[in-house]
């Protein structure tokens, strides 16, 4: 654009320069003027040249998966089955973020046998690897499994990453996530997300008979667990700060009211204190809060319950439904979705109620915004010509980008590095399964659920 | 000269007229700066350089070590400042079993103890030559470069065409469509420079296709990296490309080193580059600021 | 139209069902009268129990408003009987806006019944959004249905 604009200008300007020469033209000084000018012109250039520097700016490239090579782990033991799991939990890990295309292990050339040697960086850049992996796995005397791998960046020659990790036997799983949190770090330059659970609801059977159950996973689709046995209904799970615990709304014994689940114990706790429904929980970034709207004679507010004192806080006292809040990641704001103005838009307030402003201009109806743990975006659903979308805005309502679209997507939540949304789709007559979609809007996918889906939260990440 | 970029607009005159006074109290002015070294011009230029390349926020030069330094054929030592040796313990998470409400799932959370350090330093390189750099087989640009001169001289008219008008095309046009603006600019862009504005292009698109931006960061405007790169006559990389400024490489955090790191790559991976051979004296040495902003939120 | 026919329809099904039943197990105790507590689940189907809303809509149309009365009328010969009204709405909303939607169309029926003399302390309701759809097709006629307020017996009516 720079180059355009330049361009432009100079030609301009040369043609102007010919009309002024011109207008010289045949009078006593042309010749004069023609030699000045040139005199300025080169002597312009001549004084450039003893400093002569050759500035290039570089502001166009591409946007692909960067090829890495991650080779199956060398068992130095002989634990064959984690030395390859591993590289396939790390290759899965980096291939779904879609940021990364591991390259497929038969076209690799040189084979790692000894992870403490450099590779042969030739081999790898013949394939395109932009980057190399080499692990080795070794089971101790002391029973432990001991997991080393280095990273290397295959042009540059030299190695950006190298740990090692000591873990049970059975707990092999989670060192891949650890190594692949690693790896996208130091490539991407951004905290990883892979060593990370989601929970969400399962559900099965018709929809007018939908049995809807608690479950948290690895965000892998590893190790699936229920935690309710769908009895009754539930809805709408998120993390606490520390991934301990989960808020949700749950219809136990027919009454809708939110409740807290502890990972650690087991235990499912309602929330007291409310004279009707309450729903739509998320917990404040310190953890110690739950905001939640709560709907008495057909009016929804905000509030806000202290978890140490179980005090409540009326949040907001409009006669239209507020719903959906999320607190900014600071713990200063709000935003939620209200139909005060007459139809679903989003809002953002001070956490304590005060100074609410729209922020949704667009047309159509919005819904369920989320504030980005990194702070700089929102994302929401929109309702527009016949369908949902997820999108993102900045805080302030600029910026609005739809990066979903279909007959029914909604309930947007971030990854803990703010990159990657998961959300809630439904086809129509069809199944209900969570998807991801990078920020990018690129990389749409399907999470790996046991069964139908929905409500997913991503937790933070595991400490 | 005008008749050759097309009919002047109507309110060219009195354009003209300011100009040409702007133009004519400049050059009395550079005159009599200049004025010592007319007799030693030989050749009359034929366009005003109007536009200085902007200096940079990036041009100190922090005098000290490089951070990674390969060229030297020899092994690398082993106390390199990379490596960053961490232990970690990971401990189990819960058992997969579906566990009705009533029954506690272990706890999820895994104990970090510490573990004696353990350090996994850089094993020694068995080769780490600088010849090996230029990697042998280089992608290429999906478009092709410029530099191909029957299909310049047809872009040429479209430019000649266009480019007065046209001041608002898309920036992602197709590259052929962006690589042929100025071939008459014999002086290139920037006085400094010596290559064409065709030239420049050019070798941006060789570039491109290797560098994969830092794309949906947070901040890509913090993100220019810049970088200095030497090269052979044939194109190829003269030793690894240096950043300018490895203070701040080090020191940024991680989203600014994996910036730095990328458009290195990027260097690396697409070299050697196909540059005009009769003025190797002006891209012997190159500096290139990698600006993910324009990239961003695509 | 058509969608409210299938709903009489259903409702007269339901009605008959619920009268069979009667008839198998109230053969004991409770008299054939019209205070038993089958004798309310029937006539409740019988005079409709549920009204429909229009998209996004929580207010009673004005024949679900003679529905209502007829309800409020069936609970003045039912003195002890106590209802759950609950709110019901398609799924062509967001998950939690529909929640809060659900329990303003419930409250809607509560506060029609009340307008018609029944007392606000016989009621009580509750929201499932869109969760307990009773239609499971993804077209308009199956969204009409789904758009509902439904009167049951909590309470007097059964035990």
């Amino acid at each position: 654009m720079t180059t355009m604009t330049t361009t432009r200008a100079r030609e301009t300007l040369t043609r102007e320069a010919g009309n002024f020469i011109r207008a010289f033209a045949g009078s006593f000084w042309r010749n004069f003027a023609i030699s000045l000018l040139v005199a300025l012109v080169v002597s312009g250039i001549t004084a450039f040249a003893a400093r002569a520097e050759l500035r290039i700016r570089i502001d166009e490239g591409v946007m692909e998966p960067v090829p890495i090579a991650i080779p199956d782990f060398v068992a130095a033991t002989g634990n064959n089955d984690v030395a390859t799991g591993l590289a396939e939990v790390i290759r899965g890990n980096l291939e779904r973020s879609g940021l990364f295309r591991p390259l497929d292990p038969r076209s690799f050339i040189e084979t790692t046998t000894d992870i403490n040697s450099a590779p042969r960086f030739g081999d790898w850049r013949i394939i395109q690897a932009a980057a190399l992996v080499n692990g080795q796995v070794t089971m101790q005397d002391d029973g432990r499994l001991r997991v080393e791998f280095r990273l290397w960046d295959v042009y540059a020659e030299q190695q950006m990453v190298g740990l090692q990790f000591f873990t049970t036997p059975e707990n092999w799983r989670r060192v891949g996530h650890l190594i692949s949190d690693a790896i996208y770090e130091r490539l991407t330059g951004e905290s990883g997300y892979f060593d990370t659970r989601i929970v969400f609801v399962s559900e099965q059977g018709p929809k007018t008979n939908r049995v809807k159950r608690l479950t948290i996973m690895d965000q892998d689709g590893f190790n699936p667990q229920f935690l309710t046995n769908g009895r009754y209904l539930v809805l709408t799970p998120r993390f606490n700060p520390t991934a301990q615990t989960i808020t949700f709304m749950s219809y136990l014994n027919e009454r809708p009211r939110v409740y807290i689940f502890d990972l650690e114990t087991g235990r499912e706790e309602i929330l007291e204190g409310f004279t009707g429904m309450t729903f739509a929980p998320r917990f404040s970034p310190d953890g110690n809060n739950v905001v939640m709207s709560m709907a008495r004679d057909g009016n929804s507010d905000i509030y806000l319950m202290d978890l140490r004192t179980r005090q409540t806080r009326r949040i907001t006292s409009d006669p239209s439904i507020d719903t959906a809040p999320s607190f900014s990641p600071d713990g200063t704001q709000i935003t939620f979705e209200s139909d005060r103005g007459g139809s679903q838009q989003l809002y953002v307030m001070n956490a304590d109620g005060s100074n609410p402003r729209r922020i949704s201009f667009g047309e159509g109806r919005y819904a369920t915004p989320v504030w980005s743990p990194r702070g700089d975006l929102i994302a929401f659903t929109k309702m527009s010509g016949g369908s949902f979308g997820i999108g993102v805005m900045r805080p302030d309502g600029t910026g609005e980008r739809m990066l979903t679209r279909s007959f029914l997507d909604e309930g947007p939540t971030w990854s803990p590095n703010g990159r990657v949304i998961l959300f809630t789709r439904q086809a129509p007559n069809g199944p209900t399964y969570v998807y991801s979609i990078d920020l990018t809007g690129r990389n749409e996918r399907r999470l790996l659920t046991p069964g139908e889906a929905s409500d997913p939260a991503w937790s933070p990440l595991i400490k | 000269m005008s008749d050759t970029v097309g009919p002047l607009p109507d309110d060219a005159p009195y354009r003209g007229l300011t100009v040409s006074a702007i133009l004519h109290a400049g050059i009395i002015v550079l005159t009599l700066i200049t004025w010592p070294r007319f007799m030693d011009i030989p050749e009359p230029p034929v366009e005003l350089p109007v536009e200085l390349l902007p200096v940079s926020d990036e041009t100190n030069i922090i005098p000290m070590e490089k951070l990674e330094d390969i060229r030297p054929p020899e092994p690398e030592p082993a106390t390199e400042p990379e490596p960053e040796p961490r232990v970690a313990v990971a401990e189990p998470q819960p058992e997969p079993e579906p566990a009705p409400i009533e029954e506690v799932p272990p706890p999820p959370t895994p104990n970090t103890e510490p573990a004696p350090e353990e350090d996994l330093t850089t094993p020694t390189p068995e080769e780490a030559p600088v010849e090996e750099v230029t990697p042998r087989e280089k992608p290429r640009p999906p478009a092709p470069p410029a530099e191909e001169p029957d299909r310049r001289s047809e872009d040429d008219i479209i430019a000649g065409l266009t480019d007065l008008e046209d001041e608002d095309r898309p920036r992602d046009r197709a590259p052929e469509e962006r690589t042929a603006p100025a071939d008459r600019t014999t002086q290139g862009v920037g006085a400094q420079t010596g290559l064409t504005v065709s030239e420049i292009d050019s070798f941006k698109q060789q570039i491109a296709p290797c560098w994969n931006v830092p794309a949906g960061s947070r901040n890509p405007e913090e993100l220019v990296v810049t970088l200095r790169v030497r090269l052979n006559r044939d194109g190829s990389l003269a030793g690894m490309p240096e950043y300018e400024d490895i203070g701040r490489v080090s020191s940024s955090g991680p989203a600014y080193r994996a910036a730095a790191e990328s458009a290195r790559r990027a260097v690396i991976q697409c070299a050697p580059y196909t540059l005009p051979a009769d003025r190797y004296d002006s891209w012997q040495e190159i500096v290139l600021d990698f600006d993910p902003a324009a990239m961003a939120g695509r | 139209m058509k969608f409210k026919f299938i709903g009489v329809v259903a409702a007269a099904l339901l009605a008959a069902a619920c009268a069979t039943k009667n008839t198998d197990t109230g053969g004991g105790s409770s008299g054939g009268d019209s205070t038993g507590a089958g004798g309310f689940v029937g006539q409740l189907q019988q005079v409709g129990d549920r009204v429909w809303f229009d998209l996004d809509r929580y207010d009673v149309k004005p024949e679900g408003m003679a529905v209502l009365q007829a309800q409020a009328q069936l609970l003045a010969s039912y003195p002890d009987v106590t209802v759950r009204i609950e709110g019901h709405c398609d799924e062509r909303g967001t998950r939690e806006y529909n929640l809060a939607l659900g329990d303003r169309r419930a409250n809607a029926v509560k506060e029609a019944l009340v307008s018609f003399g029944v007392d606000r302390n016989r009621i009580s309701t509750i929201s499932y959004g869109k969760d307990r759809p009773e239609c499971g097709t993804s077209d308009e006629g199956c969204w009409a249905t789904n758009r509902r307020g439904v009167t049951t017996a909590a309470g007097g009516a059964g035990s």
